[in-house]
């Protein structure tokens, strides 16, 4: 299972989307094989929500649910065909990966607060749960975040959260794979040719440093969830899109998760 | 997977003494009875006691461990009995297999079954002795007491020692409480305000990368960290706690000794000390802000004036100086930087250790 985590308005929303929409329309479809299912009726309604906004040429909302229990994880199935010869050649072999992905928190409020996470209520419960069991975690970091407190402080505060409820005896370094992807990357070319460079130089040293110190299994990607040249400001400041969206760098993070399943 | 493991290392061992019957016979025969039978017995004892268990690394990890080092470090007594049962029942089936064939006069048979089991515990014992990376459970925990004049460097100690990387061996791990506090100082060094009282005790996790640890395993101490300011309201623990003095280095040697005095008294009248009237718990003096003072980050014990040695030797049954300094980057530099604290971890583990 994998987990993602953003500040609010970071693009998790939008990465969700652009994932869908990348699988279901077949003239765009990159990697033949690869499908994503919305495993229940939350999950549904977020990325039909945020594909009918995108068709709209706007951005998707970060929490557009009006009828669905919002204690119900947001999961979603990934298919994948499997990787390796050997794999391929087994008889009787399954011929697809699936993992699971849980979107767990889309308005961001726990990625500003981690303290909420070890609250004893029930949604702090379920978000506990499902990091506990997740194999994999996608980290996205927003090089336009809107809020001013510093990247240490809410990576580091997250980081350390995460690592004791992971390994509460001793904290420390994560044991799972993470993806650090820089979102909204259209809007920053830089980060697609060198993520990390682009990250070190964004976040300032005691934040890199952080990643550095929680995640030795990490890899650093870019992503742009609407595509290069494609976003416009409106005359009332809002952003909106040009044309339908073209995703870029939206698989390689969960490409890279499954191969390094623990 | 193990089963197939020791079928394929009795096969193995099969194999060298189809070939090499006669120079392990030979090998053999150049030892003295008493060195073989020794050999004999002791060797299969080492690989049933060292044969693998698997336990949990980390949540989603599974590890092996040496089975003797393991149970001895749980304290789990009876994967010793089993072994030695193991042991004397193989055994004895073995002996009297070879004496079973020696008696029926296959001398040639009863030297291969007993080179084979020579052979197979050899295999068996270096396959046993490949490294791991598990981790036991947390041991107990130790609380250091730190003590301070306001400005002293008390949370920054706490706060930034989990940033101080200077020792690879040892580390200090953050918990959520403690990151909170390391937040605030870096909002600090940003030009926020004041540290807020936390309402919880920080705590950190020493864990130790031993040279051994591959073998014996980790095994992390909780460090909770009490900033001291009213003894009185303070249930003060008297096992496995430690005491930091936090002292400006800069402030000169006539107010870090009277600073000294007065926390040393504190102490004492909060009862910490013995009958010798010495404060009992392990003390560290941290001169904090070092890079102000010509102090080099680190030990600094031999760095103390006499004056101010021969108070802490006369007041404390043990003692140690530190020199620390955080450096929160140049000045207008506004945390982008970091902190690079040094001295810091040193201390701490010198704390821990001595308490514990």
């Amino acid at each position: 299972m994998i987990s993602m985590m953003g500040a609010a308005r970071s693009g998790k929303t939008s990465l969700l989307v652009a994932l869908f929409t990348e699988f279901q329309n077949r003239q765009v479809l990159r990697r033949e094989g690869w499908s994503m299912v919305a495993n229940n009726a939350r999950a549904q309604e977020l990325v039909l929500k945020g594909y009918q906004r995108f068709r709209d040429k706007q951005f998707p909302e970060s929490n557009p649910l009006q009828y669905s229990s919002a204690l119900e994880p947001m999961r979603y199935a990934l298919n994948r065909p499997v990787n390796g010869i050997w794999k391929q050649m087994k008889i009787g072999g399954a011929r697809v990966e699936t993992i699971e992905l849980d979107l767990l928190d889309p308005s961001g409020e726990y990625f500003t607060f981690p303290e909420k996470l070890m609250l004893d209520n029930e949604e702090a419960n379920s978000f506990r749960k499902s990091l506990i069991a997740s194999t994999g975690l996608i980290c996205i970091i927003d090089p336009d975040r809107a809020d001013d407190s510093d990247y240490f402080e809410l990576l580091f505060k997250n980081f350390t959260q995460l690592s004791s409820l992971l390994n509460p005896d001793s904290g420390g370094p994560l044991d799972i794979p993470v993806a650090i992807c820089v979102a909204k990357a259209d809007a920053h070319l830089a980060a697609f040719d060198a993520p990390e460079k682009f990250l070190l130089d964004t976040m300032g040293v005691p934040a890199f440093s952080t990643i550095l110190t929680y995640c030795p299994m990490r890899e650093f990607f870019a992503f742009s969830a609407v595509g290069r040249d494609n976003v416009e400001r409106t005359d009332t400041g809002e952003y909106k899109l040009k044309g339908y969206p073209k995703p870029e760098g939206v698989v390689e993070p969960f490409d890279w998760l499954i191969d390094n399943e623990p | 997977m193990k089963r197939i493991v020791y079928v394929a290392l009795a096969l193995a061992a099969a194999a060298i003494v189809y070939f090499a019957n006669d120079a392990i016979s030979g090998f053999l025969r150049t030892r003295s009875v008493a060195g073989a039978g020794a050999l004999f017995l002791l060797l299969p004892l080492a690989a049933f006691l060292t044969r693998p268990v698997v336990v949990l690394a980390q949540r989603n990890q599974q590890q092996r461990a040496i089975g003797v080092v393991y149970a001895l470090r749980t304290r789990k007594i009876g994967f010793i009995a089993r072994s030695f049962g193991l042991w004397l029942a193989s055994t004895l089936a073995i002996v009297v297999l070879v004496a079973l064939l020696y008696r029926e006069g296959q001398i040639a048979g009863a030297a291969a079954v007993s080179n084979w089991w020579y052979v197979v515990n050899l295999l068996s014992l270096l396959a046993h002795l490949a490294p791991g990376r598990f981790q036991l459970a947390a041991g107990q925990p130790v609380t250091v007491l730190v003590l301070g004049a306001p400005d002293a460097g008390k949370s920054t100690f706490i706060g930034v020692l989990p940033l101080d990387k200077t020792n690879a061996e040892w580390q200090f791990n953050a918990m959520p409480s403690t990151a909170r506090l390391t937040a605030q100082l870096h909002a600090r060094a940003r030009g926020a305000d004041e540290i807020q009282p936390l309402g919880e005790v920080p705590r950190s996790t020493l864990v130790g990368h031993r040279p051994w640890a591959p073998y014996a395993g980790v095994r992390p101490i909780p460090v909770d960290f009490v900033e001291l300011r009213h003894f009185e309201s303070a249930r003060l623990p008297r096992k496995r706690a430690a005491i930091a003095i936090c002292v400006p280095a800069a402030g000169g040697e006539e107010a870090i000794r009277h600073e000294l005095q007065r926390h040393l008294q504190a102490l004492r009248s909060a009862g910490l000390a013995g009958d010798g009237g010495k404060v009992r718990l392990p003390v560290a003096v941290l001169l904090s802000k070092a890079d102000l003072s010509a102090l080099t980050p680190g030990r600094a014990t031999n760095a103390l004036p006499k004056r101010t040695s021969e108070l802490l030797d006369q007041n404390c049954r043990t003692w140690e100086a530190f020199a620390v300094t955080d450096r929160s980057g140049a000045p207008g530099d506004r945390g982008t930087q970091g902190f690079t604290p040094q001295g810091y971890s040193e201390a701490a583990l010198w704390l821990v250790t001595s308490a514990a």
